[in-house]
């Protein structure tokens, strides 16, 4: 089928067969053309590629001397040669624009949507001008230089070129599309990458908070925790101290006894004997340390107690926590966390527990959930203090339950305190605010535990409050982090 | 006749540790037990008590609340702090109406010396108004111009704490509360400091800034009070013994304890003067005015108007602070060395020496008629020969002290 579309220049002088021939190789071009388009599309960018790619099928259809293609700018209309072919004859088609131009037949050309052929008069040959052009605007020109002066082009012919070059416009603006495309994909993506780098900076600056707060919060109980240590290290040292100093009566007692033992064996034991250990008891007050020794004991044993309760709860409370959930008894870990916060409310409030025994172990960053915990419970303190200086005297509760409903753990710190008043209530999760004195905190307590919960857990943290009876607080952690999301 | 000792706390089991560690001194004390400061104040209404020592934190009235009201009821009570807290702001908002912080855990031995030693110190001084009146004082007025110089360094741009540890060394007053507060077990500190410079350094800046500018514990004499020669020349006479004082004591051991001791002790051994003319101003007027119309002297005057001697008020007032012995001994004892019961008292004999080499010097002897070393003292110890000797070296001492 080589060439032979040209050679039919008169089609009325076919024949049938021929005829079909020709339709059938016309028709076998057009589709030839989708795989250009097809082909165009994986090659590189830029008007020039499509260009290459219909020089020869605009051969097959006529005999140029000269192909040139210009592309227009859009900013300022003026038409660029972008490409000629056969490269040497570049001044040639360089002159002959210049001829045009000036004679308007370009101008004309250019709204012409089918190819023009126009006499030359400076090469004495024809030129053929086509439009490059998708419906929604002009991308250029094609101007070829027939190689001879036959003026007559068949309709079909024609038909055929400018099918051809409206589907290299289409190719030169689907990659004109696809490079505004990929700048606009790379700028997204640019784009998505600050923000990941910034969501990242936040998390950490977020970490670098959750961390401050704890710390924070770790100070105020320092100084408290102390004190449930130093209390028991108090009275476990005066009761040795009472140990050791009765010792040595009671081994001269135990002397005094082995004597009368020793009396018994060799036959009888003589009064005075009796006498004296029955002197030497009432002198040491005998009575008195066996009455005292044995609660001198389980005393000490008690706060020895109270000293390892405290160590491992601080052990579970300051649980530094991983990059991974953990599986957590929550009742334990609350336990824990009231222990090492009992100075925190024991002078203002008693503390009651209602857990839910049956409860699953929750997937959950243990240090950071007791962080919530300590947080409302310091809150809750604080509120119940408030009641108490305004004279109501009597300490108050912080109820402290767990239960399950459905696939969530509820759990539940309810307060006998002031409540939060109307003005404080929309804004009590937010970062930097504070009811409470300088220096008693830094307003970050509640903004952090919802982040803690609500990001980290995927659980709610809600409040329910009435002024000057208390305020609840409200934790509900997803059994299964997996598979449930935030109702 | 038995002290009388009570202790407050709300951990019943602390009660139960010192009932059964202090049973020893059954037959010395007998001590009382309460478990709130409400049922405390019940307790002492009942009958006189010596000591109190309570619990910082309890519900309801803390231990702070409990000894103001102590203090304001029963002044002559000795109020001691024994407390498992290491807060310092709590301590700074108790320093008005504690005599002694402890630091719980405090083993038995400590307690029952630091009652022991707060029971001795009461035979200091005569059962009456004096005793109560120095029980109730927080802190000592400080020489106004000292004060002002401090509270200029702490306000300016670049507050220095050396340079603030500087000017306080030089005021009595102000001294003792810092001493009082570093030897407080409270903070947590060496018990021995060198002087009130390191103390203020101890202290540190945030410590200071608060004791001057929010808690204002130091108070000032009214300029009208130092127009007299004994008030105006007590301070620089008190810094020249001091030095002196300290100077001596290096050639006479190389205990630095001993040598600290006698450095402070020699700094602080005129505060009774203070002390009087802050709670007895009229009467200490009246005694300064006979001691400079009549013929006798300032020790003199004060027995006779007041009943006691400013160096046993001194010392009773640094021994409810806590002072240890020896510079209790020393300011008690500095102008009678001869009736301390202490021996090798190193640092008795070093400031009783460096104060009368002073007074001989100085216009301040005036009012103690030009005294002589206790002989018998002095005799005892080997140091009559070298009298010559430490005359020199306080010509030194003043002259340098004139240049800075």
């Amino acid at each position: 089928m080589q060439n032979n579309l040209k050679t039919i220049s008169v089609p009325f002088a076919l024949d049938f067969d021929e005829m079909n021939r020709w339709l059938l190789d016309s028709l076998d071009l057009v589709a030839s053309l989708g795989d250009i388009s097809h082909s165009g599309r994986k090659q590189q960018r830029g008007p020039l590629p499509p260009v290459q790619e219909i020089k020869p099928v605009l051969r097959k259809l006529l005999d140029f001397q000269v192909m040139a293609f210009f592309k227009i700018n859009e900013e300022d209309l003026d038409f660029t040669l972008i490409d000629c072919d056969p490269i040497g004859e570049r001044t040639l088609i360089e002159e002959e624009l210049e001829y045009h131009v000036e004679k308007g037949t370009f101008a004309w050309a250019l709204y012409q949507n089918r190819p023009v052929v126009i006499a030359s008069d400076v090469l004495g040959k024809r030129t053929l001008f086509h439009v490059m052009a998708t419906k929604k605007r002009i991308l250029g020109m094609f101007m070829g230089i027939l190689d001879y002066d036959d003026p007559f082009i068949p309709d079909a012919i024609q038909k055929l070129v400018s099918i051809a070059l409206l589907n290299c416009a289409s190719l030169i603006e689907n990659s004109i599309l696809y490079d505004e495309l990929n700048t606009y994909t790379n700028e997204l993506e640019e784009a998505n990458n600050t923000l990941k780098q910034e969501i990242l900076e936040r998390k950490l600056l977020e970490n670098e908070l959750v961390q401050a707060q704890k710390l924070e919060a770790i100070g105020q109980l320092a100084a408290g925790i102390a004190h449930e240590i130093n209390n028991p290290a108090q009275f476990i040292g005066d009761n040795i101290r009472f140990l050791q100093d009765s010792l040595p009566k009671i081994l001269i007692l135990i002397e005094k006894y082995r004597h009368m033992v020793k009396a018994a064996k060799e036959g009888a034991i003589p009064p005075e004997l009796g006498l004296e250990v029955s002197d030497y008891e009432r002198e040491m007050d005998i009575n008195y340390f066996l009455k005292e020794i044995p609660i001198t004991i389980t005393q000490s044993l008690e706060g020895i107690n109270r000293i390892s309760k405290i160590v491992s709860a601080m052990k579970v409370f300051s649980h530094p926590g991983g990059e991974e959930k953990i599986h957590t008894d929550i009742n334990k870990t609350i336990e824990s966390t009231i222990t090492v916060a009992r100075n925190v409310w024991k002078y203002v409030a008693d503390v009651v527990t209602d857990f839910d025994q049956y409860l699953p172990l929750i997937l959950c960053y243990p240090g950071e959930f007791n962080q919530v915990i300590l947080n409302i419970i310091v809150n809750a303190a604080d509120a119940i203090a408030d009641t108490l200086d305004n004279g109501s005297g009597t300490k108050g509760t912080i109820t402290v339950s767990t239960q399950q409903k459905d696939d969530w753990v509820e759990i539940q710190i309810k307060d006998t305190g002031s409540g939060i008043p109307e003005t404080a209530k929309t804004k009590i999760f937010d970062p930097f605010f504070t009811t409470k004195e300088v220096g008693k905190g830094v307003g970050q307590g509640l903004a952090i535990s919802h982040n803690i919960i609500v990001e980290k857990h995927g659980g709610m943290l809600t409040f329910e409050t009435a002024m000057n009876k208390g305020t609840s607080f409200i934790i509900k952690l997803p059994i299964n982090p997996e598979t449930q999301s935030t109702a | 006749m038995k002290k009388q000792i009570l202790f407050v706390d709300d951990d019943l089991k602390v009660l139960d540790g010192f009932r059964r560690a202090l049973r020893t001194m059954r037959y010395q004390w007998e001590i009382s037990f309460a478990e709130s400061g409400e049922k405390a104040l019940k307790i002492l209404a009942r009958k006189p008590y010596n000591v109190i020592v309570s619990d910082m934190h309890m519900p309801g009235m803390s231990g702070a609340e409990l000894l103001r009201e102590v203090m304001e009821r029963y002044p002559h009570i000795v109020r001691i702090i024994l407390s498992g807290h290491s807060n310092q702001d709590t301590v700074l908002r108790t320093i008005g109406p504690t005599h002694q912080y402890i630091s719980k855990p405090c083993p038995a031995e400590l307690l029952i010396t630091s009652i022991k030693r707060v029971c001795t110190i009461q035979n200091l001084l005569p059962d009456h108004e004096i005793k109560r009146l120095v029980s109730k004082i927080a802190s000592i007025p400080s020489h106004p111009s000292r004060y002002t110089e401090i509270i200029n360094v702490l306000k300016s741009p670049k507050p220095s704490v050396k340079k603030v540890g500087e000017i306080l060394s030089k005021d009595i007053g102000m001294s003792a509360k810092i001493l009082q507060l570093i030897n407080s077990a409270y903070f947590g500190l060496p018990q021995h400091v060198s002087g009130p410079a390191e103390a203020v350094i101890y202290l540190g800046h945030e410590i200071i800034k608060k004791l001057f500018l929010s808690e204002q514990i130091f108070t000032q004499f009214q300029p009208r009070t130092l127009e007299n020669l004994v008030m105006a020349s007590v301070w620089e006479h008190s810094l020249t013994v001091g030095i002196l004082a300290k100077q001596i004591a290096q050639q006479q051991t190389r205990d630095q304890k001993t040598i600290n001791y006698s450095y402070i002790g020699g700094l602080l051994h005129d505060i009774g003067i203070l002390i009087l003319a802050d709670i007895l101003p009229a009467k200490y007027e009246e005694v300064i005015y006979l001691v400079e119309k009549e013929e006798i002297d300032l020790c003199t005057a004060e027995w006779e108007l007041i009943g006691s001697c400013h160096d046993k008020v001194g010392a009773f007032l640094l021994g409810l602070w806590g002072f240890p012995d020896p510079i209790i001994d020393a300011v008690a004892f500095h102008h009678t060395p001869s009736e301390s019961q202490t021996r090798n008292a190193n640092s008795l004999m070093a400031i009783h020496l460096a104060d009368v080499i002073d007074l001989q010097a100085s216009k301040l002897g005036e009012a103690y008629r030009f005294p002589k070393p206790d002989s018998t003292f002095v005799d005892q110890i080997g140091l009559a020969n070298e009298l010559s000797y430490w005359e020199e070296v306080h010509k030194e001492v003043i002259l340098k002290q004139k240049y800075i």
